[in-house]
């Protein structure tokens, strides 16, 4: 089975020249190709085309043929593409997809594991608690748990330490190695790759293929051209320096850089010193509607064309921010943090993604700056930018400790049937004193819980309960004819019934839980419970972005005060959750979440964790109705 | 593994699922703040009369007009709502517990109502408001039964009055304009809500 690509070309929604433009070329099984190009080139696009993707987006005009034997893709974002809140259910997603049996997947989740050397990490992780090398090997083995004949890998090292990408590539290797699948990877950084692929593809700035051929043959003949795209310059290159106004951070993917780098800012501007910040996700940095005025919110048109010609930005410079190709975002969000000639710089990973030539550029302007006498502060596992550094400072890995849950007897799905049972049972309350002791029972109850378990004492979302019911209570009071005290207090009294295990459903239910009792148990049709999981999942990032989004205005100075820059959180928010969705979607679309099996029936999933209920949700449900009914019954 | 095509249009792609739900995830946030900061305090105030604090009912149908109106599919309104009310659930600090389950589906299933009136074809800002109002009158019902059983008759006319017009003001209006501005940045060029936005912006 071969790879076959003929006329391909891709236009985005709304754009006139394509990104890819007429591509023909055949792959063969079993080679691995290495897939080149300046940053901007359309890389990423011709992956996700390969991959099938692309097409179920709907947001790009895709021309010619394209066939594909079953194929594996690995993002460049993985921490976007990390989508559950578990190893063992990230790893078995696509198995899972596939509707293969559960004994099954728990084996290929092992192996696959084992395959890409996290055999002893512990699948009960959450994703999000890994290192950067843990999480892009751990999206590896959910690709290879459906053991694919053709692996895409787009830009797979580009975000780790040396150490990290060469267990990534060992990984792919003893795949490729063991299975004889075929595989293209696009990656900037390739010299480490070349020992892996037999064959070079380059894709030129005008999304046409420009070479083709062994490594050997491709580096003879276009030597030049590679040159020109910034894509190999031999053994000639040679990094300017920036030395003393330079400081390292270096340490493992996933040591604590970021972190130590935000700390520094921030102590920096309580200080009220003028600062510049590029997070590690450029995306959040880029406040404008178009590339240019990205940066003339804080200078003049002239001095922001100045900068994006020093980086090689100003062919975009009309563009959409969040529409340039990652390399581009990475070099934008430096401009966004250099510009205004700020006294201290910290850029978190400034360098990746980049061809040489962006490379270069970025280190000219680090060079210059730091002339003016301003501190650079990167974050980076970059080893040339880490030579022209005249110090480095060592971040240690820290041992991200996890909260651990403590055990509830309960289950989601039995809180909730509690909470649904109270609310039958309030609703038919008829006396005030019924409904006070059958209320008052209820809190001892539920004191008592709270004093075995720790996890559901909750004061503070009892506040807003308490306010809702007084205040319930008034109005049915003050409303009722002749203000009838009695009926104030029934209604107050029956709402606190009800409210109360939501509580407890508050404190302990875990989405993923609940997503797994509502399919197997309730038989709710599968992607909308899982899709809802991941969102629920993902509430926890929404705050780190908020803030993220906050520190970006008020580092730039574009904060305003406070409702109208409220809303604006609000609208960034929204706008960073939507992105973040759609490299979600993405990922969970290539590890077959809509398939079709070759009948065109949807494919029933498997689910790698059994739903259950517990003994206690059964004691749960009954005691809400012993006291329901007391409530209920009460003349 | 085998290629995905969607013969049928009005069929969900793993697309409309992850983004809608994830949209109304954050949504679910912004109630969750609504409830414990804004609510107890507006709430105490609508005392005065009691009936104006319908006022606020808006804010909770957004995510069911934003559902709909950018997913265009039958169920789109449905599926954000019962998310959004699910992570009010999960996050708590509200009065309502279970109860803005049964909310979120009568709000919604008057929202879809309307949508399925044009087949879930073309969604424009007229339908949104329609779809508001729709839902809050679904939404005003029940809870006459539920919450305000002893309100006079004049006092109900009012309550639903005020649930009507804060729908179509913050939902209607709001949900719309939140699919259109997210539509003009690029970001939902997957849907066709947002390919239009984004066509109406450069024209």
């Amino acid at each position: 089975m071969s790879i076959e690509v003929s006329g391909l070309s891709v236009t985005p929604f709304g754009e006139v020249t394509p990104v890819l433009d007429s591509l023909n070329f055949d792959i063969a099984a079993g080679e691995r190709v290495l897939l080149l190009g300046p940053s901007g080139a359309g890389k990423s696009t011709l992956l996700l085309t390969l991959s099938g993707v692309l097409q179920s987006l709907e947001s790009y005009a895709v021309q010619g043929q394209v066939r594909v034997p079953g194929s594996g893709l690995l993002l460049q974002n993985y921490s976007d593409a990390s989508i559950t809140d578990k190893v063992l259910r990230d790893v078995a997603f696509g198995a899972e997809s596939a509707g293969f049996e559960v004994a099954s997947v728990s084996a290929l989740v092992a192996e696959a594991l084992g395959r890409v050397g996290l055999a002893q990490l512990d699948t009960a992780r959450n994703p999000e608690t890994l290192s950067g090398g843990e999480l892009q090997r751990m999206c590896l083995a959910g690709l290879l748990t459906l053991r694919p004949t053709v692996l895409l890998l787009d830009e797979p090292t580009s975000q780790l330490d040396a150490e990290s990408a060469a267990a990534v590539r060992s990984a792919v290797n003893a795949y490729l190695e063991q299975s004889g699948a075929t595989a293209i990877i696009a990656e900037h950084i390739f010299e480490p790759w070349l020992p892996l692929v037999n064959r070079v593809i380059v894709i030129g700035h005008t999304g046409q293929i420009e070479a083709d051929g062994t490594w050997h043959r491709v580096q003879e003949n276009q030597a030049a051209a590679l040159e020109k795209w910034g894509l190999w310059f031999g053994q000639t290159a040679e990094a300017p320096k920036v030395d003393h106004s330079l400081t390292a951070l270096v340490g493992p993917s996933g040591a604590g850089k970021s972190t130590e780098l935000k700390r520094q800012l921030e102590a920096a501007m309580s200080q009220g010193e003028r600062c510049g910040w590029a997070p590690q996700n450029p995306a959040l940095a880029l406040t404008g509607t178009t590339v240019l005025n990205c940066l003339t919110a804080t200078a003049t048109r002239a001095e922001a064309e100045d900068l994006l010609a020093s980086l090689g930005l100003s062919h975009v410079a009309s563009h959409n921010p969040h529409e340039i190709s990652g390399g581009e975002q990475r070099r934008l969000a430096l401009a966004c943090a250099v510009v205004g000639n700020p006294k201290k710089l910290f850029l978190d990973e400034p360098t990746v993604g980049l061809d040489r030539h962006s490379w270069n550029r970025v280190m000219q302007l680090l060079q210059r700056i730091g002339q003016t006498g301003t501190s650079i502060t990167v974050a980076t596992h970059d080893d040339a930018l880490i030579a022209a550094a005249g110090r480095v400072v060592r971040v240690e890995q820290m041992v991200e400790s996890e909260p651990k849950n403590e055990p509830v007897p309960f289950t989601p799905l039995g809180m909730l049937a509690a909470s649904a049972v109270a609310l039958v049972a309030a609703l038919s309350f008829r006396t005030w004193l019924g409904a006070t002791v059958a209320v008052g029972l209820e809190a001892v109850l539920l004191g008592a819980l709270a004093l075995r378990h720790r996890t559901f004492w909750r004061p503070k979302l009892m506040v807003p309960l308490l306010i809702g019911i007084a205040s319930l209570g008034f109005s049915n009071w003050w409303l009722s004819d002749a203000h009838d005290l009695g009926r104030g207090v029934l209604i107050g009294v029956r709402t606190a019934f009800f409210g109360l295990p939501g509580i407890l459903f508050a404190a302990a239910a875990s989405p993923s839980l609940l997503g797994d009792q509502l399919s197997q148990l309730l038989k709710v049709p599968a992607r909308p419970v899982v899709a809802g999981m991941v969102g629920l999942n993902r509430v926890q990032r929404l705050h780190s972005t908020w803030q993220s989004l906050s520190l970006v205005r008020q580092v730039r100075g574009v904060a305003r005060r406070g409702l109208r820059e409220f809303v604006q959180l609000i609208g960034l928010s929204l706008l960073a959750a939507t992105r973040g969705a759609m490299v979600a979607s993405i990922a969970m679309e290539a590890r077959g979440f809509s398939a079709r099996d070759d009948e065109g029936r949807r494919i029933k999933r498997s689910w790698v964790v059994p739903a259950r209920i517990s003994r206690g949700d059964a004691w749960l449900v009954l005691a809400t109705l012993v006291l329901g009914l007391v409530g209920a019954l009460w003349r | 593994m085998s290629q995905t095509t969607n013969p049928n249009p009005l069929a969900w792609r793993t697309v409309d699922f992850v983004v809608t739900a994830i949209l109304a995830s954050a949504l679910g946030v912004a109630f969750w703040g609504f409830d414990t900061f804004v609510y107890p305090i507006t709430s105490t105030i609508g005392n005065i009369y009691p009936p104006l604090s319908e006022l606020q009912l808006g804010v909770w149908l957004i995510p069911a007009v934003l559902g709909g109106v950018l997913v265009r599919k039958p169920g789109a309104a449905l599926y954000a709502e019962l998310i959004a009310a699910s992570l009010e659930l999960v996050l708590g600090g509200n009065p309502w517990s279970f109860t803005v389950l049964i909310s979120g589906a009568c709000q919604a299933v008057g929202v879809e109502a309307v949508l399925a009136m044009v087949r879930w074809r073309k969604l424009n800002l007229p339908l949104a408001m329609a779809g508001a109002a729709i839902g809050a009158v679904f939404e005003v019902f029940y809870e006459y039964y539920s919450w305000v059983p002893d309100y006079s008759l004049t006092q109900k006319a009012v309550y639903m009055a005020c649930g009507v017009i804060s729908s179509v003001v913050i939902a209607g209006i709001g949900g719309w304009v939140i699919v259109r501005l997210l539509g003009v940045t690029g970001a939902i060029n997957a849907f066709a809500s947002g390919r239009e936005a984004r066509q109406v912006a450069r024209a």
